[in-house]
Parts: C-alpha cells; structure tokens; sequence
C-alpha cells in the first residue's frame, strides 16, 4: 500500500478496509527509523541493501554500503560475533546480540537481531535499553510467570497477562484482543491507566486485522511500533538479488507499518504500540495488544520476556479451556443426573425438560429451550414462536441429515423462522428420534444485542484523512453489521452435551415405552385369561344346572296331579331360577366371546345392517307396533356380526323398554363428526379425527341421567327381573364391541320421556380392511 | 316286540351318576323297556365289550344292541373310544350314538366324522328330554334295520 498511498486524499474517499486484505504489507520497501537495517549476503556478510537512515546513523550514504564490507559500519569485534552466531543453528536463541556501530559520534552498542529469510541473513540495529536485563527482572518474570499459572480461569489468566505485561512495560493500556472462529476480535482482558479510554469487551470485525496481518502475527510473533508518527525510512535498493524481487520484510522487527493501521492508531490517540501473538496449536488464537498515548520504546529483551508470558499464557489456555470443557462436562453430567431423576419419577417427560428448563439453558449457555412432541411445542425462556419452532422442525425433518443441526445464523439457513433475529439467531435442534418431529431445541439471541457500544459518545471523533472508517466505534458498527442475525457460535463441546442430553431422554423415553409395554402386554394377558376363565366356567356351570333343570322336571313330573300348589311352586321356583341361572351364563358366555372371536374389518353398509336387524326383531316390532326410521346411515369398517349386534340390542332396548302410553318410535341416526380436539386420541395413529357417530333415540321409559354410565356394566340392571326379562349383559356387551372397534358408547336418557343412545366408531382409511379387530 | 323276548341291551357310558339317574328315569318316562348297561369311561366300555375284568363272568356283558357314548369322559374319553371301536372287525358294526351338552357345530361335525352314527345333545328340560329318547328308541328299534348281534361264545 506504500505505493498507492501516495494520494490520500483519492484513497479516503473509498477506504475500504477489506482492500487491507490485498496489501503487501510484508514488502513496505520501508522501515521504522529507530533502528537500522542491512540485508546481508553470506558468507562475506556484504550488504546488498541498507535503509537510508543509516547516513542518520552512521554518516554514511546507503550507496557507500552496499558491497562494502560490513566492518565498515560494525566493529571488528561484533563482525566476528555475528559470524559465529550465524555459524551456529538457532538464531533466535541468540537473539540480541551487543553489536557496537561506528556512528559519527563514536562507537555505540546497539541490540542486534538476525534472522535468514529468503537468502538473505538480515541484522537490524535496536537501541539497548538503559540497563542489561538484572537479575531482579528474571525474578520478576518467573514471578508473572507463577502468577499466571494460578489462574483458575481464561478470563482471569488473561487479566493476570495483561497486567504484568503492563508491568514490565510499562504502557498505558494492555489488552488481551480474541480472535473468534469467524476472525472477529474482541477486547477480553484489559490493563491500563486512567489516563486513556477502556477498550474493554469492545468488538471488531475480522477486516480490521486482515489475513495477511494475521499471518505476519502469526510467523513473527512480537511486534513494535514504537512511534505512530514515525517516517519511514526507505530500503535502498529494495531488491532481493536472491529472488530478483523487492525485499520480503516479514520476520524483521523494522518492518514499516500499514498507513491504514497508523491512522487507526493516531484516531485512537495511540502514538506507541506493541503486540505479542497468542499461538494456540499454529492458529492465532489472540494478541496481547500494547497501547501508549506518547510513543514508547520497549527494548528487545523486555519483548522477550512479554513473548515468554504470552507463551505461558498460552499453555494455560490450553489447560484452562480443557479444564472448562471438563468442568463443562461434569456440570453435564450433573445436570444428566438431576434430570434422569426427574425424568424417571415424572409420566411427562416434557414436563420434566421444561421443569428444569433453567438447567438446560445454562448447560449449553443458551437463552431459549424448546420441545416439539406430541403435545406440540413448548418453549422456555426466549425461543422461536411456536409456530416459527413447528416450521423449523418440520424442514429439519424433511432435510436429509437427521443428526444434529446447528447454526449461528438461523437466517441464512432457514429464513422462515428468522423473523426476530435480535431475539434468536443461533439454533441447536437435536432430533429425538429418526423418523419423527420430537426435537429439543436451545436458542441463542443475536451477537450484538448481548453487547452495547462501551465507548463514549460525546467524545469527539478525530478523522483522519483515510475517512471516518478507521475508529473503534466505525469498527464496532462494522462488526455489528457482520454479526447481524448472528448468535455466539455454539461450541463442539456444547452440541455434545445437547447430544447427552437427547441420548438421556430418548433412555428415558424408551424405558418408560418399555415399562408401558410391559404394563399393556401383562393387562392384555390378564385379560385374556379373565376371557378364556369366563367362558371355562361358564361351560362348567351348565352341567350342574343342567342336572337342576332336570331333577326339578322328573321332581315336577313325580308330583301326584292332586299335590299341593305348594309343592309345585317349589319345583316352579327352582326351574325358573335355573332358567334365570342358565342365561345369565349364556350372557357371560358371550360377553366372553366378544374378546375372543377376532375377524377381519370389511367396509359395511349399516343401513343393511340395520334391515337385517329389523328383519330378526320383526315379531315383536309387529307385537309392540313400533316404528323405526333411519337418517344417513353410513358405510363403516367394523366386525358386521358385532355391529350387527350392537344395533340388536341397542333396538331391543328401545322395544323392551317402551313407554306403556304411547307406541314405541325409534331413530337411528348416522353423522360423520369431525372430531373436536378432545376426542382425538393422541398416538393411535389412526385417522382418528374423524368419527362416524350413530344415534339410537327412543320414546320409551328412558332412565335416570344418573345411571348413564352404570347401565353399560355387565349384569346391571335398573330393573328387577320381574319388572323386565333379562340380565343386563346386553348394553355392556355393546360397550365391548364398540369399545374393541377402537370407539366409544354413550347413553342419555330422562326418566318418562326416552333414551338416546349413542356409539362412535372411527372413521378408519379402507387400507384398514383386513385389520382384526381385538 | 313282545315281553317273552328279552329287552335288547344298550350299553352307556356315562360318567356322571346324574346323568346315569336321569337317562334312566328318561327311559322308563318313556315306557322304553331296554336292558340299560352302564359303565363310567372309555377304559371300562372296552373291558365289557372284550368281556374283559368284571365283565368277564359269563352273563355280565350281554351284547349290546345300542352304544350310547358321552363324548367327555375321564380317563380314555368318548372320541378314542369311537376310535378303536371302528378299527375292530368285531366291533365296527355296533351303532353308536352320542350323547353330549355341546350343540357346536364344530363338535357335531367332528363327532360324525369320527364315525358315530347319531349324535344326541342332552335337553336340560325333561319333557324334551323324554321326547328325543322315545324318537331315538323308535328310529333304532323300529324304523331303522340294524346288523345281526353275534352273541359272543
């Protein structure tokens, strides 16, 4: 950018600081004008280029330098220094080394630094600080260095950094700057002094350190500037004989500064800085970024021992944020714990999620928590509407991969469900099942609603001439804007525990099916042993009546013609309660039977049925002339023997039971109902939101409201059996068969007036033909 | 049929000692004279048609003109007994006619396909009951034609 800066004023019109990401920042052609720089070739260590500063220096014109032998500019001594240092393999262990020049002045000592890069052996001049390093300040960075290793967190470890690189250096302000997975920056840990602005928790976008700045952090970790307002002092000539190119000046300390950053700086009222990376694993992980407002000169030695803490930093890093992911995980397990004891005590299990719905939201730092099930949505805290999550889920389901979904930025993926991004950007939707829409969800809000501009905002901005762009609050808005709709991301160790939990759950779902299995498999066993017993018992109950019924006859029989009516009201009495006895068997044989028999479902016409009925029952509707009348009565998928009954005996009823003052009229009445919520059986699979609904209504006696549900048990009677013949088993009998139609019976009646009864089946596909009803 | 002839024997198995009462008093209501034999199982109606045991002594096991067999006896029950009665030379001629509580089809079916020649379902009503006996007595006795009883040596 050193060329095409030489407009300022064309460029500030169209500072755009994404172009930083093209700049050739690590050939500036220049460098800062503290120190001195030679490019040398070896062995002869001849210069094949000098910055111009070294007739400042030394007097003497760069062109005088170039090809001169370096004994020239350095004393003899500290050539051979050199020489033999660069003789041995670690040049940076060696790093600086006591070089004296020959100035005008007299000789003076300088720091020197070496370093190879693209065959040239560079050796840049420093001035020393006051002192040698004493041995007071090796204690004191064995000190920092303990101090740091007792921090018990990251955001401590770094304060801890912060401070005793402020220590050492003595700048205004040191700050502990992360980058994000997304290269933004955020200022974490601050130390500095009253007299300069807090740039804590402030952010910034990623394009205010652009990659190619990210890399020179990277390969040259300590970087110094140590006055903003510097003039750069050019390479002469800025040609690598080696390469044929201009010289790469990435790993010299010297390296002239981007006029972008500069300006940033001055805008900062910043006039000295310094920045030692933070490398975790070969990525940059942060800086510990210096400010001071007057320019400040910080010896090579003392940036060596910033690097050393900012090393020790990052090995604590390391250990802290596994020690945060351990920590992490054990409050998983924790939490796994309380919820599975919650779970486990709980029928509901969306109930126990949501009851403890603070603990899910602080185990994946999340803001909202959702559960789509059977019971539809439910949310906690600051979710998604319900019908924005149903949506979401919905698209999860059909979406090919049916693991985990994760994103920071719900907008970009699914902007259906996007409509308040401030509210929730970042999603974890972790499906329950395979085949299902049963999804826990935890929602996080937008980035930047979760952090307010710090600084202050009466303070007057100063623009530069490169625009009103390069400011900290320019840069806050900027990173804003990038992180619109977006959420903090969620972290690996974070879906993981999603992923516990939703294993959990499904453990818990599935024992709790188990359990319930286990509870419908004994019950239908029982059942089915109470049927079989039933009707057992009452084959073998027929014997012995039998014998009754035939001893009473020949005892009958025996009684001489002139006997007493004593006598034979005995011997009536014992045959009418055989009688009595033997069809209550019957009954309970068959109310047995009604379990037992299994036959396929085929679409019936009930009106057909319903004239067969009539057709049986012909006698006693002549008898009792009764009418019967029959509304839209439909075709439904049933057991025709069974509903073929139930109409039997729902009509006999109605006949039985006739008011003695008026003729029995009797409606039979069908209706497809589509069903109101309360009625849908959740679960059941079935179409069970529509029902087909028939209607029995009678004139006769009808019966008191207050037995409508007693009638249908077995052998109940609101009779006595000398009032109405039977045993009561009728009505239950229906129960059973509607019941076992997956349907429901209902009865209403008012003393003197009439009964209606009513029997809903469900409205079954046809695919269903062929099912047994059980 | 006149009174010097002696009456002609039918033998029942009949557990049940009501069931055993009650046919009897069925057969005399119904003015039937017959010479009722009874035995409780399957393994004692083959010990009298054999003349094994008890029914060895001469006299004791006159042959029987009619079987009457209850389907549902203990030990070797009525189905069996059909069986081997069937499989024997000697005895595949005897009619057989069976007495049993189940009208079900499925047991009437498989009683006749066993080879019984009638299949009888007890009346609980002693009226109906004399009435079947006195039509069944008629039909065997009368109407129909039965083999030649060879009287055993």
């Amino acid at each position: 950018m050193g060329d095409r800066i030489q407009s300022n004023q064309a460029l500030a019109a169209v500072v755009d600081l994404t172009s930083c990401d093209r700049e050739p920042i690590h050939v500036p052609g220049q460098i800062q004008p503290h120190g001195l720089l030679l490019a040398l070739v070896e062995p002869a260590l001849t210069p094949v280029a000098v910055s111009a500063n070294v007739e400042a220096f030394a007097g003497v014109a760069p062109g005088a330098v170039i090809g001169a032998p370096l004994s020239m500019l350095i004393g003899e001594a500290s050539v051979a220094r050199i020489a033999a240092v660069l003789a041995g393999d670690d040049l940076a262990a060696v790093n600086p080394i006591a070089v004296s020049l020959r100035m005008s002045a007299g000789d003076r000592e300088f720091n020197g630094i070496l370093h190879r890069h693209d065959g040239l052996t560079f050796l840049e001049l420093e001035p020393r600080g006051e002192d040698s390093p004493s041995s007071s300040f090796f204690r004191e960075i064995r000190m920092a260095i303990r101090r740091l290793q007792t921090a018990t967190d990251l955001k401590a470890a770094c304060g801890i950094a912060a401070q005793e690189v402020r220590r050492i250096t003595g700048f205004d302000r040191v700050k502990i700057y992360r980058f994000g997975t997304d290269w933004s920056g955020q200022v974490i840990a601050e130390e500095r002094s009253d007299t300069i602005p807090s740039l804590y928790d402030f952010h910034f976008p990623a394009s205010d350190i652009p990659a190619q700045s990210r890399a020179l952090y990277t390969a040259n970790p300590v970087r110094i500037i140590p006055d903003i307002g510097y003039r750069p002092s050019p390479l002469v000539p800025n040609r690598n004989p080696v390469t044929g190119g201009p010289i790469d000046l990435s790993f010299a300390v010297l390296r002239s500064v981007s006029p972008v950053h500069i300006e940033y700086m001055v805008n900062m009222a910043v006039y000295g800085a310094m920045s030692v990376s933070i490398v975790r694993d070969g990525r940059l992980w942060g800086l510990v970024s210096c400010h001071n407002t007057l320019p400040r000169f910080v010896p090579f030695e003392i940036r060596q021992a910033c690097e050393l803490i900012a090393q020790v930093l990052t090995w604590q890093i390391g250990v802290l944020e596994e020690a945060e992911i351990i920590r992490h995980s054990a409050r998983v397990r924790a939490v796994q714990q309380r919820l599975l004891h919650g779970l486990g005590g709980k029928k509901d299990v969306h109930a126990g999620l949501i009851g403890s719905g603070d603990e899910m939201l602080a185990l994946m730092n999340a803001t909202g928590f959702a559960l789509s099930g059977f019971e539809g949505v439910t949310t906690y805290g600051q979710t998604l509407s319900e019908h924005e999550i149903s949506d979401l889920v919905g698209w999860l389901a059909c979406s090919e991969s049916r693991d985990v979904f994760e994103t920071d930025c719900l907008a970009d993926v699914h902007p259906a469900s996007a409509s308040d991004p401030e509210r929730v950007s970042g999603v974890v939707a972790v499906p329950l099942g395979r085949a299902s829409t049963f999804f826990m969800l935890w929602f996080r809000p937008e980035v930047a609603q979760t952090v307010t501009w710090g600084g202050d905002p009466h303070k007057p901005v100063r623009i530069g001439p490169l625009g009103g762009r390069l400011q900290t609050r320019a840069s806050f808005d900027a990173w804003r804007e990038v992180v619109r709709g977006r959420s903090r991301p969620w972290q690996p160790h974070e879906v993981v525990a999603a992923i516990e939990i939703r294993d959990l759950v499904v453990d818990v779902i599935l024992s709790k099916a188990e359990e319930l299995e286990g509870v419908n498999r004994q019950l239908a066993r029982s059942n089915d042993e109470l049927e079989s017993f039933a009707y057992v018992a009452s084959h073998d109950l027929k014997e012995p009546l039998r014998h009754i019924e035939a001893f009473a006859g020949l005892l009958k029989e025996s009684l001489p013609a002139d006997s007493e009516d004593r006598l034979g009201a005995m011997v009536g009495g014992i045959e009418t309660s055989s009688r009595r006895l033997r069809a209550l068997i019957n009954d309970l044989a068959e109310y047995s039977r009604v379990g037992r028999q299994a036959r396929p479902l085929a679409p019936v016409p009930l009106d057909e049925v319903l004239s067969d009925v009539l057709v049986d029952l012909r006698p006693v509707l002549e008898e009792t002339e009764a009418t019967v009348s029959a509304v839209a009565l439909p075709v439904v998928l049933c057991d025709r023997s069974q509903i073929r009954q139930v109409l039997q005996n729902l009509i006999s009823n109605a006949l039985k039971y006739r008011h003695p003052g008026r003729l029995p009229a009797i409606a039979v009445r069908g209706a497809v109902e589509a069903g109101a919520a309360a009625e849908i059986d959740r679960g059941s699979g079935h179409d069970q939101a529509r029902r087909v609904r028939i209607t029995v209504e009678d004139n006769g006696i009808g019966f008191d409201e207050k037995y409508c549900e007693q009638i249908f048990e077995p052998f109940q009677r609101l009779h006595g059996p000398d009032e109405y013949e039977g045993t009561g088993i009728g009505l239950a009998i229906c129960r059973k068969i509607v019941q076992r139609h997956g349907g429901s019976i209902s009865a209403s009646g008012r003393a003197g007036e009439g009964a209606v009864f009513t029997f809903a089946l469900p409205m079954r596909t046809l695919d269903g033909a062929g099912e047994a009803v059980r | 049929m006149s009174r010097d002839v002696a009456p002609p024997t039918v033998l029942v198995a009949e557990d049940h000692n009501h069931d055993k009462f009650i046919l009897q008093e069925v057969f005399s209501r119904a003015g039937i004279r017959a010479d009722l034999r009874f035995v409780s199982d399957g393994e004692q109606m083959l010990d009298y048609l054999y003349g094994r045991g008890p029914f060895g002594v001469p006299g004791a096991a006159p042959v029987p003109t009619l079987v009457l067999l209850d389907l549902n006896m203990p030990r070797l029950d009525g189905r069996k007994v059909i069986r081997i009665l069937r499989a024997d030379e000697s005895l595949r001629h005897l009619p057989v006619i069976a007495l049993s509580t189940s009208e079900s089809p499925k047991h009437i079916t498989e009683a006749y396909a066993i080879g019984i020649n009638a299949y009888l379902v007890k009346p609980a009503n002693i009226p109906d009951y004399v009435a079947k006996v006195s039509s069944l007595w008629q039909f065997w006795m009368s109407t129909a034609s039965l083999p030649t009883v060879e009287v055993r040596p």
